[in-house]
């Protein structure tokens, strides 16, 4: 039971953090309060590659926001200890799925800048941890799905049993 | 499902209510009511024997298939 509240804290100031960040970033940025610049150019310089790029990295960002929100929730219902219940099982599906978009719309991202950068007669290929997020994303989009199907199986199992005369 | 639980039927037959079969054959009444309304999703052979032997009937008496299902 600690571990689940230790569990459901960290997801709620985690979603907490993201969501003010969020707020923040478009209060900032309208009123020009910070200064944003891609590859050293200004906002109004930008082509529609840049502006591509910047929605496409704002729609992950949403994305991922709201697979948060499904595991929020899903920790929210955790607490009540019934594991097998079709609300968990949901929820988990829901983080997984937004989750594995949210790596693999990064995934996109990347390959945007690469292209671009290509275009432009650039070749870079740069090893970082932008590399390995969307593939750890990934990965734990894709461990929840198969976690929320083995909870159905074992939901099954478990009604089965509790049918059993 | 197409499997009928006529529990009710030999019940009526052997005029017992479901708590007099239930204490003789050692299972809860909310267990016998889940066989009555056929939400019961299997049976142990150890469950029908007993309830085969309090009624003094067959298992054919007590299910029965049904293909309209």
């Amino acid at each position: 039971m600690t571990k689940t509240i230790v569990f459901k804290t960290l997801v709620d100031l985690l979603y907490m953090l993201h969501v003010v960040g969020l707020i923040g970033i478009l209060f900032t940025v309208p009123l020009g309060i910070i200064n944003i610049n891609q590859a050293n150019l200004s906002v109004s310089d930008w082509t529609i590659w840049h502006w591509s790029i910047v929605m496409l990295t704002f729609i992950t960002y949403i994305v991922f926001l709201r697979g948060l929100y499904f595991l929020r929730k899903m920790a929210r219902f955790l607490l009540s200890n019934k594991y097998f219940s079709n609300h968990i099982i949901d929820n988990l599906k829901q983080t997984g799925y937004h989750f594995l978009y949210t790596g693999l719309l990064y995934v996109g991202v990347i390959l945007i800048v690469f292209v671009g950068k290509l275009y432009l007669g650039t070749f870079e290929l740069i090893f970082d941890d932008n590399l390995l997020i969307p593939l750890f994303i990934s990965i734990i989009g894709l461990f929840f799905i198969i976690q929320s199907h083995s909870l159905l199986l074992a939901k099954d199992f478990k009604e089965e049993n509790e049918l059993t005369i | 499902m197409a499997i009928i639980v006529n529990l009710d039927v030999m019940l009526a037959k052997r005029k017992l209510k479901s708590k007099d079969l239930a204490d003789r054959i050692g299972i809860t009444t909310a267990n016998i009511s889940i066989l009555r309304s056929g939400k019961a999703k299997a049976i142990r052979f150890s469950t029908l024997e007993a309830i085969c032997k309090a009624l003094d009937c067959q298992p054919a008496d007590i299910l029965e298939y049904s293909e309209s299902d």
